[in-house]
């Protein structure tokens, strides 16, 4: 979720979505959250079936939802298969984060901050994480950027 | 050369009432967005079968 992490602690530029990493799931597991997000006002879009869509997420294809006529933000859905194993370090060892009264999970920030310099290298995710180095200075761990950099 | 990223990232772990201007640039962002898409494309079913055509040429879906 490297983009929105900065994004979210003012790092002031646009995206066009969020990466979100989604375990595999059985079908009918992808069809209730396929559900969930249709009666809360989202299309996906690849199709409208959760059968069809499943069958991306099986491949190893990302998936798109984004708020009823509206193409952006969306939110991409990654599967985190057993190839992806830097993503597959990231579902299992996420970080709390709040704002307000909205929590939700991402990469540790140490970890967002070398995935971001060391895999990622734009010119735009370098100033992300140059963002979060500031940002975050007073809580980052040199410990963890250590362990970190040896996974990633 | 003045860093402006960390310029403000600092500012911004001082004074968090800045974090409205950021409001105020994503939500602008999204209301043009929204209005440009609902121009092209429509709304409702129309919307999703105009968006869907487009992704296909730009080989997105």
């Amino acid at each position: 979720m490297s983009g929105y992490v900065s994004i979210a602690t003012g790092r002031t530029r646009g995206t066009e979505d969020i990466d979100v990493l989604v375990p595999l799931m059985s079908r009918d597991r992808f069809r209730q959250m396929f559900q969930d997000l249709q009666r809360a006002g989202f299309w996906c879009h690849q199709g409208d079936t959760p059968d069809k869509v499943f069958e991306y997420l099986q491949e190893g294809v990302s998936v798109r939802f984004a708020i009823l006529d509206q193409m952006f933000p969306n939110a991409e859905l990654i599967p985190v298969t057993e190839k992806r194993k830097t993503q597959r370090y990231e579902l299992q060892h996420p970080q709390l984060m709040r704002i307000d009264d909205w929590t939700f999970k991402a990469a540790p920030i140490e970890f967002e901050i070398l995935y971001t310099e060391k895999v990622l290298c734009g010119e735009k995710d370098l100033k992300d994480a140059r963002h979060l180095r500031d940002f975050f200075k007073d809580i980052l761990d040199a410990e963890r950027f250590d362990e970190y950099s040896r996974i990633i | 050369m003045i860093d402006y990223v960390s310029l403000y990232a600092k500012r911004l772990a001082e004074d968090a009432s800045l974090f409205r201007q950021q409001k105020m640039l994503i939500d602008s962002q999204i209301k043009a967005s929204r209005q440009i898409f609902a121009n092209r494309f429509g709304t409702g079913a129309e919307f999703k079968r105009n968006a869907r055509r487009y992704l296909r040429e730009m080989g997105l879906i």
